[in-house]
This record gives structure tokens, C-alpha cells and sequence, in this order.
């Protein structure tokens, strides 16, 4: 029997479609349908990485483009470069670059200086915080690991006034709650970086940190003191993969301004660990003498 | 009939031309709804501003630049170059009528963006209004000075090497000024690099005429003491290329 060309065509086109719906069932029904976006496989990798430290620029944009001079408008002191908010890297290096006048420099400042003097209205407001917490959001999920990422994150997801759910506390810590153990089990997998550890070793003190300051019923000495190990773990994981690093030329591999950071950092968390101890001590002295 | 009304009259009558008004002028308006506008009324207005600047950077990127490029390579391939070349229209007339018929459709864009976004989008203070109705008279003229030497070496690269290689070039040099020269910046920052430090300098930084950030936040005109200067910038890179499309354009049917 010979099939007419729009017979073929009907028959090519529902053989198509019985297979699709077959195997499209299938697969569904086997859970192949669930994935998480994350288009080229980029985030976690070594390029989001890159890319994650390149999100730090819009970040810094929408800060100081709407909340920083609405602050400044409030404060009244017209002073829009203060750097306080989280996870600013090289603004003041910029302010520096445009103290030399170059042409693009000049443009630049030109497009970004604000004319307008009425700060941004309270939902506008709102917008741009929503904006910043997208972004370090996604930067975070490129890069679990940095940790400017994960620091700036996690300052805004505690800040009543930052968050876009400022108002509701207990939500907003337990988000930060759960990032912050991400982040130390990411951290503590990398096995030849020592960076991520400090990472590991910031989550860790910021959980200390919420339950030191969390009201005196929910603080049960023992998860202190549980959470100060971990603290201890992640710091000398951090030690063992730094001594390492030395060793096989990991460290000499990066650029000095990295190498500054990672000492800078390292001894700064281990000063925090301290004083955290001690505030342990002192809390948990209080209340045997209270018993 | 010359080259101009030729150009003119058959991106007219291929008739894809209208898909550009309409997701300039009309498709802001409902896109608006997929953002955040949809829970929260306020952020209608940024959103709408937002919507229609960017379709009309993405119009003229796709479609202009793919017409330009379509109009450079016929003009060439087709002895049509030829043609006018016998009949006493020179290689650089004929480039520079073409270039005025693909302009005449691609520039009214950035100025089709700024009218929407002063009809739907303006703020409701009376002093705010007035600035915004300045930026964004401000930015079409940017829009239309970045677009147009673009438009020419589309013309003139696709007559010489094919609409592909015409469309892609202009693209992805307007692509690269927008966004690529931002990240470049920021590798700069991070390591202090001197070679890197010389190509961002050189590239063209299309980003300067991107109005997004100064409408989301309300930034006000630019001080209209230096947008000459920014004027004069872009002008500059324009004169360029407009040499570089002359000595690229080939109206003879092999290269």
C-alpha cells in the first residue's frame, strides 16, 4: 500500500508524539524531570566563581545608587561614600581611580552622579533592597565557598532594616541559620583550598553569634559549647590546608593582594574565636552561680 | 531610484520592521506583570522604564543590526553596488544612503523608548517629572549616537565579508561595550593588570548610554554642563567607525 505524502506526514507526526508522551511519562514518573536551573553547569564551578566576584559591582551600585543616599539624606551629612554595607570590595580603590581624572572616569561620574534631591520614596526603597538581596543571593549560589559572598549574604538576611522581610525576625534567622550550616559543610569538603574553611569557620561563628545573642531560654550551654567545636574544627581544618598549601606551592600561586586577605581573615576569625570563648566562659560561670 | 529610497522601500516591504514598535511602544506595558509589579503596583513605573529601554537596545541589536547587515550584503552579492557604481553614485554615497535608510528605522527607537517611558512611567512629583523628561530626551540622543556608526560597519562589514559576519561584528561589539567592558573593569580592580588596564581603556563603553540605572533610581538628568562632554565621547568613537565602514565597504560582486 502506498501512503500519500499528508498520511506520512500525520503518521510520522503522532508516532512523534506517542513517543514523546511515553517517554516524557516515564520520566517523569522516575523523578528525571526535577532540576535545579543552573544553566552551563556555572554555579559552584570555577568560572562562577569569577563571575561571583563580578556580581560584587552591581551590588555595590544598587547600594550606593538608592539605600546608602536615602541613609545619607537622613543622616543629613551628604556624605555618600561612607562604606559600611556588607560585602563592599574596592569602592575606595575607585574613589581613588577617579581622583585621576582619566576621560572614562569623568563619564563615568558623570552617568552615576545623582541630580535628584529627594531620596528614594519607602516602596522604591523596597524595590532596590529586593534587587541587592537577589543578587547576593545568586552570588552566593555561584560561589558557596567565598567569603564575601557568603559574609555580605548572610549581614543582610540579619539586619532588620536591610532584608526585604524586615519585621519578621524569626524567619529571617532561620534562613541564616541553615545558610550558615551550608556553608560550613561546603567549606569543610574542599580539600586542597584553604580558603573555603575560613569560610566554614565565619558560618560557624555566625551561628555562635545568633545563639549567643538569642534570648536566654533558647541558650543551652552545651550547643554553645558544641558550636564552638565546630568553630575549632573549621579553624584548624583551615590551619592543616594552609600549612599544606605552603608546602606544595598552592599558596605562592595566588596574587599577594589573595594571600593578605587569606592572612587577614584567618587571624581575624581566630580573635572573634576567642572572644567568643570567653564570653562562653563568663555566661556559663553566671549561671552556676545562679544554680 | 537611489540607494536610499531602494533601502527604504525594501526593509518597508519586508514588513518585519513592525515587530520593533511594537515591543518598544507597546509590549512594556504588559511585561511589567511578570515582574514584581504584579504584587506590588508601585514598582509598575521603574519596571515599564526598564521594559521599554531594554527593548529598545534589544531591537536595535537583533533587528537593526541584522537588517544592516541583510542590506550591506545584498548591495554587494546581488551587482546592485555595481549598478549604482556605473551610474554615477559613488561607493561612499551609496554607504552613506543606505546607512540614512537603515538609521531612519533604528534611531526613532531609542526615542519611541524615551516617549513611553515619559507617557507610562513618569514619577508623580511635578520636579522629578520634569528632570525625568530630560534623562530620557538625554538618553535617546546617546541611543541613536551608539547605534548609528554601528549600523555602518554592519553595512559595510557584511558587504565586504557576508550578513553574518556583518551582524555579529556590530552585535557583538555593542554587547561587548554594554557589558563585556563592565567585567573586564572589575578583573582590573581585583588584579591590577596594565595591559588590561590599556584595552578597557580603548574599548568603547556603550555602557555610559545605558539609561537603566538612572531611571530604576531616580537619578536625575545628567548634569547638562558635562553631557557634552559625554556627547563628544561617542561622537568621537562614531567618526571612527564611520572611517573604518568606508574603507571596509565593497560594492564590487567579488571582494
Amino acid at each position: 500500500m502506498k501512503l500519500t505524502s499528508s498520511t506520512s506526514t500525520l503518521l510520522l507526526a503522532l508516532s512523534g508524539l506517542g513517543l514523546w508522551t511515553f517517554a516524557g511519562g516515564q520520566l517523569s514518573a522516575l523523578g528525571s524531570f526535577h532540576a535545579t536551573a543552573n544553566p552551563l553547569g556555572i554555579h559552584g564551578s570555577p568560572y562562577g566563581r569569577t563571575l561571583a566576584m563580578a556580581l560584587q559591582a552591581p551590588i555595590d551600585r544598587d547600594w550606593h545608587g538608592g539605600i546608602e543616599i536615602h541613609q545619607a539624606h537622613s543622616q543629613n551629612d551628604g556624605d555618600h561614600h561612607h562604606c559600611d554595607h556588607p560585602g563592599c570590595q574596592g569602592h575606595q580603590e575607585e574613589q581613588q581611580a577617579t581622583d585621576q581624572v582619566g576621560l572614562i572616569e569623568r563619564l563615568e561620574s558623570l552617568v552615576t552622579t545623582r541630580t535628584n534631591p529627594r531620596p528614594p520614596t519607602p516602596a522604591h526603597q523596597l524595590y532596590l533592597r529586593g534587587e541587592i538581596e537577589s543578587k547576593l543571593r545568586f552570588a552566593y549560589q555561584l560561589d558557596p565557598s567565598h567569603y564575601g559572598n557568603y559574609s555580605a549574604y548572610h549581614h543582610f538576611l540579619i539586619q532588620d532594616d536591610l532584608s526585604t522581610m524586615a519585621g519578621d525576625h524569626s524567619t529571617r534567622i532561620a534562613l541564616a541559620t541553615s545558610l550558615a550550616r551550608q556553608t560550613i559543610a561546603n567549606g569543610l569538603a574542599e580539600e586542597t583550598d584553604p580558603r573555603p574553611a575560613l569560610t566554614a569557620a565565619a558560618a560557624a561563628y555566625n551561628l555562635l553569634e545568633l545563639s549567643l545573642s538569642a534570648a536566654s531560654p533558647a541558650r543551652n550551654p552545651e550547643d554553645l559549647r558544641q558550636q564552638l567545636e565546630a568553630l575549632d574544627l573549621c579553624l584548624s581544618r583551615h590551619a592543616a590546608l594552609f600549612d599544606e598549601s605552603l608546602r606544595n606551592g598552592f599558596f605562592d600561586r595566588l596574587s599577594p593582594l589573595r594571600q593578605e586577605e587569606m592572612i587577614t581573615r584567618g587571624t581575624f576569625l581566630k580573635k572573634l574565636r576567642d572572644a567568643a570563648a570567653k564570653s562562653i566562659d563568663s555566661q556559663l560561670r553566671l549561671q552556676t552561680s545562679q544554680h | 531610484m537611489s540607494p536610499f529610497h531602494l533601502t527604504l522601500r525594501t526593509i518597508h516591504r519586508r514588513k518585519s520592521w513592525v515587530i520593533c514598535p511594537f515591543v518598544v511602544g507597546i509590549l512594556p506595558f504588559a511585561l511589567p506583570l511578570l515582574s514584581a509589579a504584579s504584587e506590588n503596583p508601585g514598582l509598575y513605573k521603574p519596571a515599564l522604564a526598564q521594559a521599554t529601554w531594554a527593548m529598545a537596545w534589544i531591537s536595535a541589536i537583533t533587528w537593526g543590526f541584522f537588517s544592516a547587515a541583510q542590506t550591506g550584503e545584498k548591495l554587494s552579492r546581488s551587482g546592485l553596488g555595481e549598478f549604482f557604481r556605473a551610474a554615477g553614485i559613488r561607493p561612499a554615497r551609496q554607504l552613506s544612503a543606505t546607512w540614512l535608510a537603515c538609521l531612519t528605522f533604528t534611531a526613532p527607537l531609542g526615542l519611541l523608548a524615551a516617549v513611553v517611558s515619559i507617557l507610562g512611567a513618569s514619577p508623580a512629583l511635578a520636579d522629578e517629572r520634569s528632570t525625568w523628561f530630560v534623562t530620557n530626551l538625554q538618553y535617546a540622543l546617546l541611543f541613536a549616537l551608539v547605534i548609528a556608526p554601528l549600523l555602518a560597519i554592519a553595512i559595510a562589514s557584511a558587504s565586504r565579508f557576508g550578513a553574518i559576519a556583518g551582524f555579529l561584528g556590530s552585535a557583538g561589539l555593542t554587547l561587548y561595550g554594554l557589558y563585556g567592558v563592565g567585567y573586564l573593569k572589575l578583573l582590573g580592580s581585583v588584579e591590577d593588570h596594565p595591559f588590561l588596564s590599556s584595552i578597557i581603556g580603548i574599548s568603547p563603553h556603550y555602557h555610559l548610554a545605558d539609561p537603566t540605572e538612572r531611571l530604576r533610581y531616580k537619578m536625575g538628568a545628567i548634569d547638562p554642563t558635562g553631557y557634552p562632554l559625554l556627547v563628544a565621547y561617542f561622537l568621537g568613537i562614531a567618526l571612527l567607525l564611520f572611517a573604518i565602514s568606508r574603507a571596509l565597504f565593497n560594492t564590487r560582486t567579488t571582494a
